[in-house]
């Protein structure tokens, strides 16, 4: 009898193993995720990217994500927080609001010991079956991050914030050649740090690992933050398919997403930042209405069903079982 | 007096019985264990602590081979995982003294596997749903059968149901999120992030209790070396922790999925009372089928993000939870 069920079992194992071959060599991993989703839907109205309070978002189904300290990479920092992410598209382009408590509002980098809030979404540049790693990708499955800095949104809605700006009292006697770019290397070169005429607060990087990070040669991504009462609201938004190179989105497709947040009053900045794991990000055609496909009535209804049923199963386990 | 206590853990005692149905299932729990430990330092750990080494030739070969190693590893152990599951969840339903439960753990099985199949060939909410909720009602079953039929002194029923309950916490997080989108409901699930940050304290304080519940009455089986061993893991993680590029968040993340949010050493307390309870149990040969459930939970980690790592948690607390042999007893005596 015990020498047939070990045979048994090496069967089960032989098995097993040759199944488990044939899906590896398939690239299929006998698993789906159980991570919280993302659900961008079609919103049948426009979704006005310079409003991060728009109404519109009340249709989209937010998740409410966790962010921990980075711990992985010297600076380290950040901490214990949480973000709300919310997603729509409009067939055309992805919109992506993330919205977090902050008590400060900073915006200015102007002195060395200034620092901008800031928050970010991190998308794997190529499909596949691995996950690139959350710590800003890794070689053989780069990510394409999309960062928005609070200091260009200032940059945006009142002009380019310069030296005047941080030190009004200041006076210069004189300052030669102040109209000539050649005087000032890093806008002459096209470092989009040094840039006086920004058009979007959002910064596109692409990463394969710590320490490469790298702005994109095309910075298509728009958005907008706006800060209310002790949380600010950042929409992100670009076109779903933009070709090889950046995250790709198509309806009806899922792909992964992560968060970062930096509060500048905590001196956050660069790798000292509050980060989430990947979270599934589905692009779904059905269409946002928000409203509540089913009342709460027939939530607990239904609940209440489900609950008696497993309930009068386990009553009846419970009282017909001998302890 | 602590290894006379040692010989008497209540659901260990069970396991002693020499019958053909653990012998077959016991070859079986081994290979799973291997894979999973295998598929957990290649694919886990050394995939992604690796990808941030510079390589060259000889490395990137290493690299290649570990990942297709843990990509086989995975499949294998999925695979295994799949049928142990079964297995043993055919011995709860045919065990005698929990025949009763037999219509709702079928029913909660059937609803499980087929939300599995679901899952795996469509994208589809509904699936993640019925998964997911017949994983959470499964593992309370489990619980209460376990409570109700098995011979659980208080620290096991109390150590047991600290861990159901840590994932019962992370259901409701991910559930919570599945049922309003089923039902297009714009808002956040009431108390979500309290939940999670529930169900993450709760793990903490059950590797006290699994410590108290099976480490503790086996203390003298530990000796040196197994302390040795328990504390040069501790130090590698105290270490990856303080030096500049670290590897503890990496482990934190991907292989148990908490979140850090509670201060360092007591996560590192944690570990270290469900370690010695793991080397104590495995220095039992009454405590096989426990030695093998704790690692198998401490592997499938506390946020279960695949299908996977559920069906992990479930093995897990039926090996740890002596139905298993229940179940087996009862078939040698049909035998």
């Amino acid at each position: 009898m015990q020498a047939t069920n070990r045979w048994t079992a090496t069967a089960i194992v032989l098995v097993a193993f040759v199944a488990a071959i044939v899906l590896t060599l398939s690239d299929i991993r006998l698993a789906s995720s159980q991570t919280v989703t993302l659900v961008a839907k079609q919103a049948e109205a426009e979704v006005p990217v310079d409003d991060p309070f728009d109404r519109i978002w009340n249709r989209a189904n937010p998740i409410e994500t966790p962010l921990s300290g980075q711990q992985i990479i010297q600076p380290k920092g950040g901490g214990d927080r949480a973000v709300t992410a919310r997603a729509l598209h409009d067939n055309d382009r992805l919109y992506v609001l993330l919205e977090w408590d902050d008590d400060t509002e900073d915006l200015m980098v102007g002195h060395l010991t200034e620092f901008t809030d800031a928050a970010a979404l991190q998308f794997p540049v190529s499909e596949g079956e691995s996950v690139p790693s959350f710590c800003m990708g890794d070689p053989t499955a780069p990510v394409n991050i999309w960062q928005w800095k609070g200091a260009w949104q200032t940059d945006i809605d009142q002009g380019y914030v310069d030296i005047p700006d941080i030190y009004p009292n200041a006076s210069v006697d004189t300052y030669p050649f102040e109209d000539e770019d050649e005087f000032y290397p890093a806008r002459i070169v096209g470092n989009i740090y040094a840039e006086t005429d920004r058009t979007t607060p959002v910064d596109n990087l692409l990463a394969g690992s710590f320490g490469t990070i790298t702005q994109a040669d095309d910075q298509m991504v728009n958005g907008s933050g706006e800060w209310r009462n002790g949380s600010w609201r950042v929409v992100f938004a670009r076109d779903l398919d933009v070709g090889e190179g950046y995250s790709r989105f198509s309806v009806n497709e899922s792909t992964n997403v992560a968060f970062a947040v930096w509060d500048g009053a905590e001196n956050e900045r660069n790798g000292v930042k509050s980060v989430s794991q990947f979270l599934t990000l589905t692009v779904s055609d059905e269409i946002a209405e928000g409203a509540g496909g089913i009342d709460g009535w027939q939530i607990a209804m239904i609940a209440i069903g489900m609950a008696a049923l497993v309930g009068v199963l386990a009553v009846f386990g419970w009282r017909g079982s001998r302890p | 007096m602590l290894g006379t206590a040692a010989s008497q853990p209540v659901a260990s005692k069970r396991l002693t019985s020499p019958d053909s149905l653990t012998a077959g299932l016991r070859p079986l729990a081994i290979t799973l264990l291997a894979a999973v430990l295998a598929e957990t330092l290649l694919l886990r750990i050394v995939v992604r602590v690796g990808v941030h080494v510079p390589k060259h030739s000889v490395f990137t070969g290493l690299f290649e081979a570990a990942s297709t190693l843990g990509s086989l590893a995975f499949n294998f152990a999925s695979v295994l995982a799949l049928i142990l599951l079964t297995l043993i969840l055919t011995f709860v339903i045919t065990n005698k003294r929990s025949r009763a439960f037999s219509p709702l753990i079928v029913f909660l099985a059937a609803a499980l596997f087929v939300g599995l199949f679901l899952t795996l060939v469509t994208e589809a909410p509904e699936a993640d749903a019925l998964f997911g909720v017949a994983a959470a009602l499964l593992a309370l079953t489990v619980l209460i059968t376990a409570m109700r039929v098995g011979d659980l002194t208080p620290a096991v029923a109390i150590a047991l149901g600290l861990m159901v309950a840590a994932y019962l916490s992370y259901e409701y997080y991910t559930l919570g999120y599945v049922f309003y989108r089923i039902f297009d409901v714009a808002a956040i699930p009431p108390l979500s992030l309290d939940a999670l940050r529930l169900g993450e304290a709760l793990a903490m304080v059950a590797a006290g209790a699994v410590f108290f519940a099976w480490g503790l009455p086996r203390w003298g089986n530990i000796g040196r070396a197994g302390a040795a061993v328990v504390t040069v893991i501790l130090l590698a993680l105290i270490v990856a922790g303080l030096s500049p590029a670290s590897t503890m968040a990496i482990l934190a993340l991907w292989t148990t999925g908490v979140s850090l949010f509670l201060p360092f050493p007591v996560y590192l307390l944690a570990l270290a009372l469900f370690l010695l309870t793991i080397v104590a149990c495995f220095r039992d040969r009454q405590a096989t089928w426990i030695t093998a459930g704790l690692l198998l939970v401490l592997l499938a980690g506390y946020m279960a993000e695949s299908t996977y790592q559920h069906l992990l948690f479930l093995i897990g607390i039926i090996f740890v939870s002596g139905l298993v042999l229940e179940g087996a007893e009862r078939s040698v005596e049909r035998a």
